[in-house]
């Protein structure tokens, strides 16, 4: 695996539904500046930078441009990654590879969205991401993709729609400890089932909103006596290009999660992740999809995820709490939402994640979804 | 930690780019065969036989050229599916297995009420009869029993 990588500093904006205080590149430069401020370093510390974000939210193609006034990078080696949803993963990933490789000592990465630029058309920007010839003229936008698959996912195992609710009804609760969250005002089973049906079975509080924020994340080969959290797993998994290709066989639509997870899974050391976790910050852009991709990451068996949250396994002082922050259903800045995970995992095995910290959390699981149902998985620990 | 108050000042901007894209040289066979002798197609692998609507460049399991065609459809199974409700009118999409298939194709479901949709259900293909060369010349799925082309 070539260079141990920590990360030593995780910075985050104010998450809301417009920042119109402020531009683009102030909006990044919020988050970098935090980020240093928690790693205890200057802006001089940083080798490289990668930074990146879905573009057409923005309309800006060449956004690295842009970026360089909030990232610092001018003089430096500074790369854009747009992966869609999983910008903000593949980032961490692209950081870490750059210094684990030894190329670097310490890359930052930094991810970022300003969706009410182009504001009530993020389906539009979604839907141009997918292929014009056979899937543009016919697809519904991201909310229907989603939703075909949580029909699969109900009707295979019979979970109720009250199930799903009980998912961003502890994410709002989580996310009112965290003041980076966009949506922090508490749920009941009642308001998420009352809300708008978007298309079957997904109702408008089941589903993540759309925020402006960025993220950045500082990671190093030489944390010398910096509070550290270590990479300590690593791994992606891409997908074929149609909603009809994922689907085939139809055993789950994001089995790139398993595969990712698993190899992660071996290079940490982890044989049961339910016991070795200590919290989890997943991509959930929607309540079915935080049941179903629990169980893709054998989180519980199939079929099992409503337990899991019905029981309160998955609560802030659960066994395993899932998304203290709130998650992708309370903040999704869909640049940064990626890197938040990686940004609020570090956090938490670092001890710094005040209010929403998991008492004694020394390893922790965070993912990264986008694009045809293609996954990114990194696992952090206190120890190397 | 609030956001402070800045002057509300921005500037707006549309742009507007019309693309061509090519369907290529599958694409391009598969959709000559739907709108010109309303057949569906699905591409063979000839070293693992996977059939794949739409056609694509290699077969996606194992890599080879696939440059077999056989008539898939017109019939299918539903594999999943869902209605959305953000427009006047609520609007099914599912994801349909022609037979003859391994993979799956997403569209319009149509003629079906919400309450009668049903993983597993057999569908048909129903067909524009106004052909362009595009896959809206499959105008969507309906239950089966009634017509292939009816539009």
């Amino acid at each position: 695996m070539g260079e141990r990588v920590a990360i030593v500093g995780a910075g985050q904006t104010l998450h809301r539904s417009r920042r119109l205080d402020v531009s683009a590149p102030e909006l990044i430069d919020e988050a970098v500046q935090a980020a240093l401020t928690d790693a205890g370093m200057g802006p001089d510390g940083i080798d490289a930078i990668v930074v990146g974000n879905m573009e057409h939210f923005e309309g800006i193609h060449l956004s690295d441009l842009w970026a360089v006034e909030g990232t610092g990078g001018v003089g430096k080696p500074q790369l854009k990654i747009a992966t869609g949803g999983t910008t903000g993963s593949s980032l961490s990933q692209a950081a870490y590879y750059l210094v684990a490789s030894g190329a670097f000592r310490t890359v930052l990465a930094v991810g970022w969205e300003r969706l009410s630029d182009s504001e009530g058309e993020t389906t539009t920007g979604i839907v141009t991401a997918f292929d014009p010839i056979y899937e543009r003229p016919t697809l519904a936008g991201a909310v229907s993709g989603l939703a075909i698959m949580a029909c699969q996912y109900q009707s295979k195992y019979g979970t109720r729609p009250e199930d799903a609710a009980e998912v961003v009804i502890q994410a709002r609760e989580n996310a009112l400890r965290n003041p980076h969250a966009h949506l922090r005002k508490p749920v009941t089973t009642a308001e998420v089932l009352a809300s708008p049906m978007l298309s079957t079975p997904m109702r408008y509080l089941d589903m993540c909103p759309t925020s402006d924020g960025a993220a950045a994340v500082l990671f190093t080969s030489r944390p010398g006596d910096r509070s550290a959290a270590w990479v300590r797993g690593v791994s992606g998994a891409h997908n074929h290009v149609y909603l009809g290709d994922v689907a085939e066989g139809a055993a789950s639509f994001l089995n790139t999660l398993t595969i990712a997870a698993e190899r992660a899974y071996k290079q940490a050391g982890v044989t049961s992740p339910r016991e070795q976790f200590d919290v989890v910050e997943m991509y959930e852009p929607c309540t079915w999809a935080a049941l179903e991709w629990a169980e893709s990451l054998g989180l519980c068996a199939k079929g099992q995820a409503a337990r899991l949250w019905g029981e309160g396994t998955t609560r802030l002082d659960g066994d395993l709490p899932v998304n203290p922050s709130g998650g992708v259903l309370c903040t999704n800045p869909i640049g940064a939402t990626g890197l938040v995970r990686v940004a609020e995992g570090s956090l938490q095995v670092r001890g710094r994640a005040g209010e929403r910290q998991v008492d004694g959390a020394r390893l922790a699981l965070t993912t990264g979804f986008g694009g045809s149902f293609w996954s990114e998985v990194m696992i952090l620990g206190r120890d190397a | 930690m609030d956001i402070p108050d800045v002057e509300p000042v921005a500037v707006e901007g549309r742009i507007r780019i019309p693309y061509r894209w090519p369907a290529g040289k599958a694409g391009g066979r598969f959709l000559a065969a739907l709108r010109d002798e309303s057949r569906l197609l699905g591409q063979r692998c000839p070293k693992c036989a996977r059939v794949a609507v739409p056609p694509r460049p290699r077969c996606l399991s194992c890599g080879a050229v696939a440059d077999e065609w056989v008539p898939v459809g017109p019939e299918g199974e539903l594999v999943s599916w869902t209605v959305a409700r953000g427009g006047p009118a609520p609007v099914a999409w599912g994801l349909v297995r022609l037979d003859g298939a391994d993979t799956g194709v997403l569209h319009r479901l149509l003629d079906v009420a919400p309450e009668a949709l049903k993983s597993g259900m057999r569908m048909r293909a129903v067909l524009d009869g106004r052909r362009t060369g595009q896959i809206t010349d499959i105008a969507g799925f309906a239950p089966a029993g009634g017509a292939t082309c009816n539009r």
